[in-house]
């Protein structure tokens, strides 16, 4: 882990490079990278409104659940590339390789912070308020931050060596999209199913976000024990697998 | 459970290599994808490849403060080496340890990306090297001083020329402040004078004390700038110790690799013939054989008298294609006829590669006549004091009828020689004795 305090210039530099691409180089290109959520945002709303009549101020909800979700799909997905598409920097100099998944997953990471800092203007708009609670939502999102780069580091290892695992992950995307509460309620899930459900660290996640959010409620400990214990697994296993893999990366990048 | 304080062996030590193999695997069928996997397995196809060891069981210690070269021929490993060294590549057994800040010049301009300024560029890559901003921006000034590049700071690096690009690669690569620098003759940039300024660079690291490990195929400048050098040879040690040493044994050991390719050569001349031969006795009748005519592009002649052999040879007897100025020659010519022939002619020629005939010898000539041949039997051609200087000579060998009209069998230019500078290395195609003699008066 030396490796962040000895490179830290590096990561800061390819952060930077990174968000400029994403956004070309501007604060209009991050307005413009809204467009996709809020669109998402209001045809879910049109088309499920009626039917989750009862929940409070959908339209924040359905984002937090969008936004949440947004982390976990465009970090994991963004950082699958990270070291096949720099093979300069892997096969013609020595730099710890996980610089180069660390900062796309970083990137990342300040990207859904932005996104998430929309919500606050907006809950006052809605007049909601914003409950106190949200003072947690560095902590909470430190703990998602370890899940996603874990898995960034086991996705950016494997695709070197299996260059279609980018097709199968949307379509494990796809279904976990559809597995997290980001439409619909926890509430619906039939009670048999409920076990297996809450195994989803994500799925405890977003509904963190929205106790802290939304409800102004602390999430239950239990909840913040296993999100940050699969989040320690899945960095640890990450690290590992990375180490292992990261041996033959300059020949096979 | 402590950390075992360093003796002051190990300090000296800058790269310490142990054991080093590193294996490549060329798949037969590459498998690149989890489909190609699955599909592998269904068809059930095992999942081949070819063993290519690029590094065998390499050990050394590179000192403190030492340039060492790492010559051979291409493909024995030497990028790989340093590629190992510079923690690019993982070894597949041994170790490698390595004392001090390295500096790869595998390649020059790693990172650089060219939407961004030139300035912006050496920031980028000094963090690629581990250097924080405050230590770029006071070397920054000097960066563009030693590029000759100051007008430039600002200018996209899309717009640079390759040797201003290349130059600003290696002043900033070199700004660094590396302990250790690993460079892959990365060197032949920009022009003349660029070049002495890098060549001065790195005596002033090795004044400095840095440790080099420079990989060239520059015998020369190999020995003018490394102590030491190993020789690589098939991914093993052919030789390590004082760079003079390690250079000859290079040129002895590509010696006697071209001399084998030449013989290899030679023997494929040889079954080229026997084969040009069962296709003439498969084309004709019996009967015709005799007057069969064959015209091969390099080949000719009534093949009454068929030369069977060229081989040179050594003063020795070995057999031999690489030859030194004023040794002796001696080339052996077999032939073999089916009929009794009376009174042929053996002739040769020596051409230099480039075209130009230099001798043209017969047996009528040197009033060696033979008055008749039947069956197999052998013609030598002898040079007691061989007067060619280095080059390649081509080998022309025939009989003909003592008119020294009809060819029976000419082969044209068809076996090779090279010759080597010896103790002789005069300018030239031809060494012409002579003495010299020196004198303040006028001579005569």
């Amino acid at each position: 882990m030396m490796y962040i305090f000895e490179y830290k210039e590096l990561i800061k530099n390819l952060v930077i490079s990174d968000l400029k691409t994403k956004y070309t180089g501007s604060m209009l290109g991050f307005a413009w990278s809204m467009l996709n959520p809020l669109l998402m945002m209001l045809v879910l709303y049109f088309v499920f409104s009626n039917i989750f009549k009862n929940q409070e101020n959908f339209v924040v909800y359905l984002l937090t659940g969008i936004f949440a979700w947004r982390f976990f799909a465009i970090g994991t997905t963004s950082a699958m590339g990270s070291i096949v598409g720099k093979s300069s920097l892997v096969t013609k100099i020595y730099i710890p390789r996980e610089i180069l998944t660390l900062s796309v997953a970083v990137s990342s990471l300040v990207s859904s912070v932005l996104e998430f800092l929309v919500l606050i203007p907006l809950l006052i708009i809605l007049g909601a308020g914003i409950p106190a609670t949200v003072l947690m939502f560095p902590v909470i999102h430190l703990m998602y931050f370890l899940i996603v780069y874990g898995i960034c580091l086991i996705l950016a290892s494997l695709y070197v060596y299996y260059r279609d695992l980018n097709q199968i992950w949307d379509v494990v995307l796809q279904v976990g999209f559809f597995l997290s509460p980001i439409i619909y309620p926890l509430s619906l899930v039939p009670a048999k199913y409920e076990f297996y459900y809450s195994l989803n660290p994500i799925t405890r996640l977003i509904n963190m976000y929205r106790d802290i959010l939304l409800n102004g409620t602390i999430p239950a400990i239990s909840d913040f024990v296993i999100v940050l214990l699969s989040g320690l697994m899945l960095f640890s296993i990450g690290t590992v697998l990375f180490k292992k893999l990261s041996r033959r990366f300059a020949e096979e990048v | 459970m402590f950390r075992q304080p360093k003796s002051p062996k190990e300090e000296q030590d800058a790269i310490v290599v142990e054991n080093v193999s590193k294996r490549f695997k060329i798949p037969h069928e590459r498998r690149r994808t989890v489909y190609e996997n699955i599909a592998g397995m269904l068809k059930g196809s095992r999942y081949s490849y070819e063993e290519f060891w690029a590094l065998r069981n390499v050990s050394f210690t590179v000192k403190r403060g030492e340039t060492i070269g790492i010559i051979g021929e291409n493909g024995s490993g030497k990028s790989t080496l340093l590629k190992v060294i510079a923690g690019v590549l993982y070894p597949d057994n041994g170790r490698v340890t390595v004392n001090g800040r390295i500096a790869p010049f595998l390649e020059l301009g790693v990172g650089f990306q060219p939407e961004l300024t030139a300035e912006e560029n050496v920031y980028l890559y000094g963090s690629i090297m581990g250097m924080d901003r405050a230590q770029i921006k006071n070397k920054i000034n000097d960066i563009f001083e030693f590029a000759e590049l100051e007008k430039f700071r600002n200018a996209k690096l899309k717009n640079f020329s390759s040797g201003m690009y290349a130059r600003l690669a290696f002043s900033t690569a070199i700004s660094t402040e590396p302990d250790i620098i690993l460079i892959d003759e990365a060197l032949a940039v920009g022009d003349e004078a660029f070049q002495r300024k890098c060549y001065d660079t790195i005596n002033e690291f090795r004044r400095e004390g840095k440790t080099i490990v420079f990989v060239s195929h520059g015998m020369e400048t190999v020995k003018q700038l490394c102590e030491r050098s190993i020789l690589l040879n098939q991914g093993q040690i052919g030789s390590i110790g004082y760079s003079e040493k390690v250079v000859s044994d290079y040129h002895v050991s590509m010696h006697i690799k071209e001399e084998l390719a030449l013989k290899k050569q030679h023997d494929k001349r040889i079954e080229q013939q026997t084969t040009d031969k069962i296709i003439i006795n498969e084309a004709t009748t019996p009967e015709k054989i005799e007057t069969q005519q064959t015209s091969a592009e390099d080949r000719w002649g009534s093949m009454e008298v068929e030369i069977t052999e060229v081989k040179f040879f050594a003063k020795n007897g070995n057999e031999r294609y690489i030859f030194r100025t004023g040794e002796p020659l001696v080339a052996r010519i077999k032939y073999f006829s089916k009929t009794k022939i009376e009174k042929p002619v053996f002739g040769i020629a020596i051409h230099r590669n480039d075209g130009v005939h230099i001798t043209g010898p017969n047996t009528k000539f040197y009033n060696n006549v033979i008055e008749s041949i039947n069956g197999e039997g052998a013609v030598e051609y002898i040079i007691d004091s061989l007067p060619l200087l280095k080059g390649t000579y081509l080998f022309t060998a025939a009989v003909y009828d003592f008119a020294c009209v009809n060819p029976y069998d000419h082969h044209e230019k068809r076996f090779t020689f090279k010759v080597v500078d010896g103790e002789i290395k005069d300018y030239g195609m031809l060494y012409i004795p002579c003495r010299w003699k020196w004198s303040t008066t006028s001579i005569r």
